[in-house]
């Protein structure tokens, strides 16, 4: 990723994306659990969305036929199709369409699965109101993004490293450790971010599994998912700090925490170099 | 059971015994008898002769009132029940018994056979031939003996011519002994040999009995009680036998199965938890993902919107708080259960144990921990996924880490092909080769109740430090290596971990 300060960083991110945007996205609620899609239609109307739902995967593709909405929030189990399939439909033949996730927390290798199959981000069940929102608030603002450049979020990634979705990247150094972090696009669509919390040293982090979590000026926390399992052995101390102004001069794309991976060679498998996006 | 063995030998042996007195009895019994007659033969020859030298001057003086008493005399003696005379054509001339004389002899009976055996009579009998009979011939109770009375000159030159010359016999000596003091001493010997038969027996039964009750049956019902302790569940039951017999070495070898199959047992019941745990947890995580997801969206949905009513908002955080400390859990369980299976390719386990090192080394400089490592060049390579075995080396390197503190101390990681001794006190096929990984460390040790424990999902020493699984994973990881990780602990000396892994074989892909 090119190092040139972005126009959202020095106006203050959100701001300016929903002031592109003409209006609040369309989100389509893909899951059969009826409960879980009635909470999330509830939550994101409420927040001013204009949501759809619906418990199939087929009926879904019905719904993209005739209005393609511009977020997607699908559940892995459906009857019939399932949300993996829905993914790679929706990857093929809408691709403006911003597919999110949702899965439970045994279906942590098909998470690293639909990031691999072009998802922008996944949701673990049980998940709370502010990280289904603040998940669907970064999609709302990488599409804002997108409207002023439409190549952002398809570039390599930088040389060495390996990307999970367009979150967050894994570089293995040269003593059998390797350094993870977040995209600069994530810090982008994040915004100001006042507080970033990090595992501590001795910590197990899983691929797919929590790497960080940031929290913006609005109070919103954001998830980034770890590229790479394994133990932490050393935090970047700097990163722990709020990032704008003090810290200006730490890129936004430092390393975050130093790992022992568990598995390396067949984790970078899964990950990605380029963004098809 | 142990009745039928001592009988069974007992009633064996007796029945040898009683067969071997039995035969000698009734050989040293007829011997006895026939050296017994043999004698009273002897006598009987002896005693006719004497009757006949005594008598022959009465006779040939015809003095037949001499003649009877001295024959009366010698017929009163112990042991001769009579002495007879009869003529050529079996008239009884004299008997002691008064009763006999003048009877007729039945020629086929009695004494007459030794000359009448054939229709015509001898004239004269044959030298030797037998002049004794027994009778009656079963049972005899008598033996008789006869002598004819030759005609002699001196016998028809004599005054009275009671013969004439050509007379060849001129009578028969009859003398019937009894045997009844015979009898007697046969039927005392027969006795004395029936009770000293019975003695022998008894002794001999009562010598095996107790040779097998301390030999066989008393060991073999301990052996057998140890049997029902073990199938009672027992497992750490142990037959005390200080024998060197082969009960001795079964006791021994049954020791020895308990051990193992206790050892396999704890296996398989760890297995068997790992297996349940990581089971149970998908299925729970599948089942309360949902419902949890409901009570997590919409109370911290109204948290976010009730700002104005703190008490409620309190107790919304509560609700929160403990929902997502639900997701935790859930979580771990799931971590846990997803160990994968490993790739296992032929590897250098030095290479691995000095890659696990390298990453830890600076975090030991930092916690003054001295590492030493016994790394033998040319060990066999291991079939081993190497990332993963790398995880369990850096989580024991940890663990020891943690149990030495801040004071810090020393690490040993040592590695060896492991002997038959070794693989065999694990529990192991033979027929693989293993190498052996020690972990030693100097920390403060695992006290004695919890070492069973440690392998077990989320037990924890650490506290909030520690989800309980690293152990237990590094135990899932050996155990799908095919391995085994044992533990020993001194508590304040240290503790080591001992695995072993399988040498490859060559089938594993390279």
């Amino acid at each position: 990723m090119n190092r040139k300060p972005s126009p959202a960083r020095s106006n203050g991110p959100a701001v300016t994306m929903e002031r592109i945007m003409a209006e609040q996205p369309k989100i389509l609620v893909v899951d059969d659990e009826t409960v879980i899609a009635g909470a999330a239609d509830k939550i994101l109307r409420a927040e001013g969305f204009r949501v759809q739902r619906t418990a199939d995967a087929e009926m879904a593709i019905k719904l993209f036929c005739s209005d393609p909405p511009d977020i997607a929030l699908v559940d892995l189990k459906l009857p019939g199709l399932s949300g993996l399939d829905l993914l790679k439909i929706v990857r093929r033949d809408y691709p403006q369409t911003i597919v999110i996730m949702m899965t439970g927390y045994s279906m942590l290798d098909n998470a690293i699965e639909f990031m691999k199959c072009g998802a922008f981000d996944f949701i673990p069940k049980p998940f709370t109101f502010e990280e289904l929102l603040s998940a669907v608030q970064r999609a709302g603002r990488f599409i804002a993004l997108r409207m002023v450049d439409h190549r952002v979020g398809s570039e390599m990634a930088l040389p060495g490293r390996y990307q999970l979705g367009i979150c967050s990247w894994v570089k293995a150094d040269q003593d059998g450790t390797a350094l993870l972090g977040t995209t600069n696009l994530f810090g982008q669509l994040v915004g100001r971010i006042i507080r970033v919390d990090l595992p501590s040293v001795n910590d197990e982090l899983r691929q797919g599994g929590l790497l960080a979590q940031m929290t913006a000026q609005d109070e919103m926390k954001h998830t980034a998912w770890s590229a790479l399992s394994g133990r932490v052995i050393a935090i970047n101390g700097l990163a722990h700090e709020t990032r704008e102004p003090p810290n200006a001069d730490l890129p936004d794309d430092s390393w975050l925490v130093r790992i022992i991976p568990d598995n390396l060679e067949k984790e970078l498998m899964n990950l990605s170099i380029e963004r098809s996006r | 059971m142990q009745f039928k063995i001592s009988y069974k030998i007992i009633a064996t042996v007796g029945g040898v015994t009683i067969a071997i007195i039995g035969i000698f009895a009734y050989l040293n019994l007829k011997a006895q008898k026939d050296e017994l007659r043999a004698e009273l033969k002897r006598s009987a020859h002896q005693l006719i002769e004497t009757v006949k030298s005594s008598t022959k001057y009465d006779m040939l003086k015809n003095q037949t009132d001499v003649l009877y008493h001295t024959i009366n005399t010698i017929g009163s003696q112990k042991g001769i029940e009579k002495v007879r005379i009869f003529n050529k054509e079996g008239k009884i001339i004299f008997s002691t018994d008064a009763a006999d004389i003048g009877k007729m002899l039945d020629k086929k009976e009695e004494a007459c056979y030794a000359c009448h055996a054939a229709d015509q009579p001898l004239q004269r009998l044959p030298p030797n031939s037998e002049t004794t009979r027994f009778l009656p011939p079963s049972a005899p109770v008598t033996l008789g003996i006869i002598d004819p009375i030759y005609n002699e000159p001196s016998c028809w030159q004599s005054d009275c011519h009671a013969h004439s010359q050509d007379q060849e016999v001129l009578g028969v000596l009859d003398i019937t002994m009894s045997l009844a003091e015979v009898n007697h001493g046969m039927r005392t010997s027969k006795i004395r040999v029936l009770i000293f038969a019975i003695i022998a027996i008894a002794t001999v039964s009562l010598m095996i009995y107790l040779l097998i009750n301390s030999i066989v049956l008393k060991p073999v019902s301990q052996i057998v009680a140890a049997t029902q302790h073990v199938a009672a569940g027992d497992l750490n039951y142990t037959v005390s036998l200080k024998k060197r017999d082969e009960l001795g070495e079964l006791a021994n070898s049954f020791n020895a199965m308990t051990r193992q199959l206790s050892d396999a047992q704890r296996q398989l019941y760890h297995s068997d938890k790992l297996a349940s745990v990581g089971r149970l947890a998908a299925g729970v995580a599948h089942e309360i993902n949902n419902p949890l997801t409901a009570v997590l969206t919409y109370s911290s949905y109204l948290l976010k919107r009730l700002t104005d009513r703190a008490e409620v908002k309190e107790d919304l955080e509560v609700i929160v708080r403990e929902t997502k400390r639900c997701r935790e859990i859930v979580k771990g369980l799931l971590d846990f259960a997803r160990q994968s299976t490993p790739e296992k390719r032929p590897n250098d386990i030095n290479e691995i144990v000095r890659r696990a090192v390298r990453i830890l080394q600076n975090q030991f400089a930092l916690h003054h921990i001295e590492l030493e490592q016994n790394l033998p060049p040319e060990l066999p390579l291991v079939s081993a996924d190497a990332s993963q075995m790398q995880q369990v080396l850096v989580n024991l390197f940890m663990n020891a880490d943690d149990a030495m503190g801040e004071k810090g101390g020393r690490i040993t990681v040592t590695t060896a092909a492991a002997n038959a001794d070794i693989t065999k006190g694990n529990n192991l096929s033979s027929a693989n080769q293993y190498v052996q990984i020690k972990v030693s460390d100097t920390g403060c040790g695992i006290p004695p109740g919890n070492v069973s424990k440690i392998f077990e999902p989320f037990f924890t020493t650490k506290g909030q430090k520690g989800n309980g699984l690293g152990l237990a994973m590094v135990w899932g990881i050996i155990e799908k290596h095919d391995g085994r990780i044992t533990v020993e602990s001194e508590p304040g000396q240290g503790t080591t971990f001992n695995i072993l892994l399988p040498v490859d074989d060559g089938k594993t892909n390279a």
